[in-house]
């Protein structure tokens, strides 16, 4: 199958943008259009057999109109000429419901900042084949027929693209267009007799990047470990984290690097007011983790490009436990700091790695427990971060600097920035299983992060699924 | 179903209103300039598509294929935003020597039409060269031209948005009248969907689905969520009256509430009343989830998990999940609920079936595929599966949110039955006489259903009332013991429909479903601090 | 052109018949015609009376009109055929039958349907259901803004309402008093009902005179002072008239009257000659070598604010401030600015870019010819990584400073803000300030009328 089956072209997409903004009919015509499209091929199994394998594709017209000041919007995924006209006249409808807002007398300039060049397409995950696909959950599944297991997983490529184009009268037509891919892959293999429970996952922008047979083997030496558990009194424990636990209880953490509510209020990154500047304060420049961790991301970085933006330029949140930088829009450059750039959000991070391996963090374990990852983490408090959510797939007890038994899963009550003020020791970052499950949603969300082992790791009580 | 707008010529809003609603661009120029691209030649009503689509899969040897139109319309509107989205969608789904096959696009010519056929082939043959697998569906009653509408008073599509938006400054301005604020916002969505198989099912179905999302807020901090629906009606779904009324009697509350002390809570063991609202959250969460047969069988074991009920053929009939005033079924066809169809995405026609009859599992939620393997032992290997022969019929559980994504199970709307001697809450609280009372609850379960906690707007209840407010008190249940610790319902007249939505499967999908549900006492229940750890 | 157009009638024909053939997204709204007929129920036909009064205003009296200088005045009547909408709509329903909780959408309706006798009785009905006082007065509150927001003609509906519940209007909170006094009095300014703007500026005085010291703050002087104004203006224009030391010597005891007799920061400014206009970069750049104000002028020395967008109050002010100008060419105004090292949405300017820009956003997109004075702002940068810019403070000379009003930035007024418009300050020929003013819808009159007075004064 070519590719212009699975993507509408370049060219395609251009002339769709420009042919609606040409059924724009007013006397104020700025418009903004975004097009994007998709392509995800999908493999599920379960119980050792591919229960579907399928592909889809899609496409989304966004369509929002501005009218001396109002605005409206409307969305179609059809690209014929009555609907686009249609789609054009449904925004400009909207415009007349929703109230007037501001206007400004100088036209939105585009800001012209730069754009960082990131790898996030990949040949080899756009021009998977159908029989591929089937090859690896074929591995997958006849490994666990050959060691009497269950094995259930997932594995997806996609290759998207969006165009943007905003419109102004008297000014040439600008598309900005982007195209990007994103693979995942992940397996759980259980025992026959649901005693144990074992989970591997990759995701990455390059299915060359995930070797499959790493992952059958991880999860299933996993699943075999983790035969028979038993209960443990929930405590606090030294706890070793791997990556993927990680990197689900920092996701919150790195949601809440917002520059406007740390300086007002409900952030953790809130200080409090400076009687003397009267200028509401953050913590920044203040020590808020352990010395050891640096949390940043780098555009350029081949492991963690997202979709290049204009503006986004590499940033550090957290410098040597330091917090250095957090999020502020253009507007908030502007006129707090008289600068031009702002810092933008991105899908992406990596936290800095150190080397001591997970062998020797376990060897410098007591007592402790090693978790694989976490389930269902929510937030509970925005000001802490507290979090809750259920360990899975793995939780075994050190004892003396050795593995000593499969345990149940816990559920937790941990902050993330608890656990990055208890650190002992760091393993190296790697990445991990962090893709963007809605196709709709564009781009790639990767991130690096290392194994950690933390003292006094909050578990409030044991459940009894595996 | 009445439409609202009809056809006469009273009035129609001038120039100065802007709302120049007939044609778009009669007179664009750059529409002019564009070629005209024609689209009578590439008109194809969905029915022509469906059949084009069931001719192809028919002829080329596949053991069932169906195929899905569907056309999706949603708006919101609320205060400053108006959103109108819609999309088309056709789907393939085919099933070749025991393997699945899927394909979808929004391109809804008859060329795309046979292109997706033939992925759809590839994907199922792509795997089944590679080992042998076979799928048993079960048989149903066999119809043609099947059709359904939800059946709705007044379409929200036919009221004007702008009829809307002058309908939510209504309220705001009674809000400020009776001296509090909010805001609100109206959700619609309809789904017209075209079915077809190659065993000869055909229907046409249209499905709606209605919220109103508001907030009422008495200052910064005293404010509350109302919201009704998600549910599976119209524009009724809004009436103005009740809808004030309810307002009123939330303002009401929180004014009351301000004036109750505010208590740090008390861990340990009590009586647990549940509004409503918190009955449904669980029931969904434990007993909605947990007797999907997919998640029984482990389909979903990679993604949001497994269930506690393990063993289906062993377990239906003998495991008991709860006291004996619990009697829950499911349910496609209740009136208002928003898993309501005519028929589900495997074409069958919608039911009703036990799932707790007096505490005892007596029904799982399959689909035509698993119903045929509630006998075999979960867990074992795909060819060791026994199969019931096609005997058994399907709950018609299969769902797919529009014809982009290939169905799967997915809850039912759930019906509690509801007590005999007819207590409200205000009942159970005096015949709990000491408890804790939590109105409205979320809840967070693991990944097999079976041990959870739940959080929200706690009351601490003395000699029958509200004695204060308890904060961040939290419930720690098993499922089994929570159920079983049952110890009272409320009757049919304190009966209330929720809509609730859930994520689940690989990629992921959003179905909604509707629980009906009563107030309830639990005894016994484990009552912790949310914020403590350990 | 014959075939295009045919193509698309074809086009057009397809949307409006193809209904069930469904391989377009059509976004298909309801029928645009309001059918009162087929309305059974008080709801839709209420709900429909309004969407029709909203679709055709539009919320068109706001930015767009008072950028165009296109004066919709107060008494704008409706289309005829809103009214008829209205009439046949509220035609079918008896006062009887509207319940309560529909009070608000009723009013409007009948309002538009000229049934003003039953707007009355409607609220009397409603009033009287409410039982707290508090409840009482928030409705109160309400339901005088909307009949004043809804025209300002309706301000005798208020005005009886209100009339009627004297007795109750006594008892409900005095926030509610001190709004309801204060939307009467300036609507009934915009109304041209002296009779009326008489007697609740006043009564808004007289509940700020009633309040205790402790509970006044700037906003609540700031107002009072400018009913005070509203009340006694035909003195002040007449003592205006004999010279400037007439009208602050008039002025001064009406504004110390409403603090207790405190002097009001700024007071004593007034009479006195402004000091010069200072400024760091000039435009037009010859403007250097003069002295503003200039003597022989009547000038209104105003900020410039800094900010990119404008809210309607603002540009509200700004449509004012243009038919000033049109009315007397010979007015100086002077633009007074401090940079801020931002503009809008562009890279951060040098501070000269700077004021050359917020020059030309007065002159070419406002259309206001005016003389800026801006002042580089002395800063300081917060320590990396907050590097938030800390303007030093800075005081521009205290002869510009008002009544609570700093002329830089925006009035910034606590408490009931309803005079939170464009600022000035306004100055005789002989360099003498005169009066701080501000620039609003419910003030214009009033300014134009002292500018007026010294143009001649200046002239003679």
């Amino acid at each position: 199958m070519s590719e212009e089956q699975r993507l509408l072209s370049r060219a395609e997409i251009e002339s769709l943008i420009r042919k609606t903004i040409g059924f724009v009919n007013s006397d104020d015509p700025r418009t903004n259009v975004t097009v994007l499209g998709w392509w995800n091929a999908e493999l599920k199994w379960a119980r050792n057999r591919v229960s579907i394998s399928g592909e889809r594709r899609d496409v989304t017209i966004r369509v929002s109109r501005r009218i001396e000041g109002s605005f409206g919007e409307a969305h179609t995924n059809q690209i014929d000429d009555v609907s686009l006209m249609s789609v054009v006249k449904a925004a400009e409808r909207a415009t007349y419901v929703n109230p007037r807002q501001e206007i400004s007398p100088f036209p939105l300039q585009s800001p012209n900042l730069p754009r960082p060049d990131a790898a996030i397409w990949s040949d080899v995950t756009a021009d998977i084949t159908t029989r591929q696909r089937a090859d690896v959950a074929h591995q997958f599944t006849s490994e666990a027929l050959s060691t009497s297991r269950v094995s259930s997983g997932y594995i997806e490529m996609r290759a998207g693209e969006i165009a943007t184009c905003i419109y102004e009268p008297d000014k040439p037509i600008k598309i900005q267009y982007d195209t990007y891919t994103q693979s995942q892959c992940s397996v759980t293999v259980r025992d026959l007799q649901k005693k144990a429970s074992g989970w591997a996952g990759l995701s990455s922008y390059d299915w060359a990047a995930i070797n499959s047979s790493k992952l059958v083997k991880l999860a299933t030496d996993k699943c075999v470990a983790s035969l028979d558990p038993v209960a443990l009194e929930p405590g606090r424990y030294m706890t070793i984290l791997e990556p993927q636990a990680v990197v689900s209880l920092c996701d919150p953490l790195i949601a809440s690097f917002d520059r406007v509510e740390g300086e007002n209020g409900a952030s953790p990154w809130w200080l409090g007011m400076d009687t003397a500047l009267r200028l509401p304060k953050s913590k920044l420049g203040l020590r808020v983790i352990d010395e050891r961790i640096t949390i940043s991301h780098a555009p350029a970085h081949p492991l963690l490009g997202v979709l290049p933006v204009e503006g986004l330029a590499p940033v550090s949140w957290i410098r040597n436990g330091v917090l250095s930088s957090l999020i502020y829009n253009r507007s908030y450059a502007l006129s707090r700091l008289n600068e031009n750039d702002p810092v933008l959000s991105r899908n992406a991070y990596e936290i800095s790695g150190g080397n001591v391996s997970m062998e020797q963090m376990i060897e410098s374990t007591p007592r402790g427990l090693i978790v694989t990852r976490f389930s269902g983490v929510s937030k509970i408090d925005g000001i802490s971060l507290l979090c809750s959510g259920f360990t899975r797939d793995g939780l075994w007890l050190v004892e003396n600097g050795k593995i000593s038994k499969a345990v149940r899963n816990f559920r937790f009550t941990e902050s993330p920035l608890f656990m990055l003020n208890q650190v002992i020791s760091v393993g190296p970052s790697v990445p991990v299983f962090r893709p963007i499950t809605d196709p709709y949603r564009p781009g790639v969300s990767p991130a690096i992060v290392p194994a950690l082992q933390v003292n006094d790791f909050s578990f409030t009580s044991t459940i009894d699924a595996i | 179903m009445k439409n609202m707008n009809k056809d006469s010529m009273n009035y129609i809003i001038n120039r100065r209103g802007a709302i120049k609603l007939g044609m778009v661009g009669l007179s664009t120029p750059a529409l002019m300039e564009n070629e005209i691209h024609n689209p009578f030649l590439e008109r194809h009503s969905e029915r022509d598509l469906i059949s084009r689509a069931i001719d192809i899969l028919s002829s080329r040897k596949v053991q069932f294929a169906d195929a899905r139109y569907t056309f999706s319309r949603d708006r919101s509107i609320e205060i400053g935003r108006i959103l109108d989205t819609e999309s088309i969608h056709i789907g393939i789904r085919c099933l070749i020597d025991g393997y699945w096959g899927f394909a979808s696009s929004p391109i809804t010519k008859p060329e795309e039409i046979e292109r997706l056929c033939s992925v759809a082939i590839e994907n199922s043959k792509a795997n089944s060269i590679l080992q042998a697998n076979s799928v048993i569906l079960s048989v149903e009653d066999s119809y043609e031209n099947g059709s359904w509408t939800t059946p709705v008073e007044v379409d929200p599509f036919s009221v004007h948005p702008l009829d809307i938006a002058a309908e939510i400054r209504g309220v705001f301005s009674y809000y400020s009248f009776r001296g509090y604020s909010g805001t609100l916002e109206f959700r619609f969505h309809n789904q017209k969907k075209s079915y077809g198989s190659t065993d000869g099912r055909m229907f046409d179905q249209s499905v709606y689905r209605s919220t109103i999302a508001a907030t009422v807020a008495n200052s910064a901090q005293w404010r509350r969520p109302l919201v009704i629906g998600p549910a599976g009606t119209g524009w009724e779904i809004y009436d103005p009256t009740s809808f004030r009324e309810k307002s009123d009697r939330l303002s009401e509350e929180m004014k009351e509430d301000a004036k109750l002390p505010f208590k740090p809570v008390d861990v340990g063991r009590f009586n647990m009343i549940l509004g409503a609202a918190s009955t449904a959250n669980l029931l969904s969460g434990t007993i909605g989830l947990a007797t999907e047969l997919d998640r029984i069988l482990q389909y979903e074991a990679n993604a949001t998990g497994t269930s506690y009920i393990d063993n289906p053929a062993e377990m239906l009939g003998r495991l008991k999940i709860g006291g004996q005033h619990l009697s829950v079924r499911g349910n496609r066809t209740m009136k208002g609920g928003c898993a309501t169809v005519g028929f589900d995405d495997d074409g069958v026609r919608s039911t009703d079936f036990p799932i707790i009859t007096a505490g005892i599992l007596s029904g799982v939620q399959t689909t035509r595929e698993l119903s045929q393997l509630i006998t075999s032992v979960p867990g074992t290997s795909a060819m060791t599966r026994s199969t019931t022969g096609g005997s058994i019929k399907s709950t018609g559980c299969a769902h797919s949110p529009s014809a982009s994504e290939a169905p799967m199970p997915r809850t039912a709307n759930l019906e509690m039955i509801p007590g005999q001697n007819n207590s409200s809450l205000e009942d159970l609280c005096a015949e709990a006489e000491s408890g804790v009372l939590f109105s409205d609850m979320n809840i967070q379960m693991d990944f097999q259903q079976s041990n959870g906690f739940g959080s929200g707007l706690c009351y601490e209840i003395k000699k029958g009332k509200k004695a204060g407010v308890l904060l961040n008190a939290g419930v720690l249940f098993k499922t089994t013991e929570l159920w079983n610790g049952l110890k009272g319902i409320g009757g049919r007249s304190s009966a209330q429909m929720f809509g609730l939505a859930h994520v689940k499967g690989q990629p992921n999908q959003i179905a909604y479903h509707s629980v009906s549900s009563v107030p309830a006492i639990i005894e016994n229940a484990t009552i912790i601090d949310i914020m403590r750890k350990a | 052109m014959i075939f295009r157009y045919g193509i698309l009638a074809a086009i057009a024909t397809f949307l409006i018949v193809g209904n069930s053939l469904e391989s377009q997204t059509r976004f298909d709204w309801p029928d645009k015609r309001v059918d009162v007929a087929s309305y059974t129920r008080i709801d839709q036909c209420l709900g429909a009376a309004n969407r029709v009064v909203d679709s055709v205003e539009g919320g068109t009296l706001g930015i767009k009109d008072s950028i165009k200088l296109k004066d919709l005045g107060p008494f704008t009547s409706h289309d005829s055929s809103v009214i008829l909408v209205a009439q046949r709509c509220t035609a079918s329903f008896s006062l009887e039958r509207i319940p309560d909780s529909y009070t608000l959408l009723a009013q409007r309706a009948l309002l538009l349907a000229h049934r003003y006798p039953e707007v009355i009785k409607l609220y009397q009905r409603k009033l009287d259901n409410l039982n707290s006082l508090t409840e009482r007065g928030a409705s109160l509150d309400t339901i005088v803004t909307l009949l004043s927001r809804a025209r300002p003609a309706k301000i005798m509906l208020a005005d009886s309402l209100v009339e009627n519940f004297q007795y109750k209007l006594d008892s409900i909170p005095s926030t509610n008093r001190l709004s309801i006094y204060a939307t009467l009095c300036t609507t009934s300014y915009r109304a041209f009902s002296a009779f009326l703007m008489n007697k609740y500026c006043s009564k808004f005085v007289e509940v700020v005179y009633s309040m205790e010291q402790s509970e006044l703050n700037p906003g609540l002087i700031t107002n009072a002072i400018i009913a005070q104004k509203f009340i006694n203006f035909e003195t002040l224009k007449d003592s205006l008239k004999i010279s400037t030391d007439a009208y602050v010597s008039a002025l001064v005891p009406l504004m110390r009257k409403v603090t207790r007799g405190l002097p009001v920061p700024g007071d004593t400014t007034l009479g006195t000659k402004a000091a010069p206009v200072i400024g760091d970069f000039w435009n037009p750049e010859s403007a250097r070598d003069t002295v503003y104000p200039r003597i022989g002028r009547v000038s209104l020395v105003i900020s410039m604010p800094m900010v990119a967008a404008e809210n309607l109050p603002q540009l509200a002010s700004i449509a004012v401030l243009r038919r000033l100008v049109q009315s007397f060419p010979d007015l100086d105004i002077i633009g007074i600015s401090g940079t801020t090292g931002y503009f809008g949405p562009l890279e951060p300017p040098s501070p000269e870019r700077q004021a050359q820009l917020l020059h030309s956003k007065f002159v070419d997109f406002y259309k206001i010819p005016i003389v800026s004075a801006i002042t580089d702002n002395p800063f300081w940068k917060l320590p990396d990584p907050d590097r938030r810019r800390a303007n030093t403070p800075y005081q521009y000379p205290e002869a510009f400073t008002v009544a609570y009003a700093s002329l830089l930035g925006w009035a910034n007024l606590a408490g009931a803000n309803i005079f939170n418009t464009f600022a000035g300050v306004l100055i005789d020929a002989d360099g003498r300030i005169v009066d701080w003013v501000n620039f609003s819808t419910f003030t214009e009159e009033h300014v134009s009328d002292l500018i007026g007075i010294l143009d001649v004064r200046a002239k003679r």
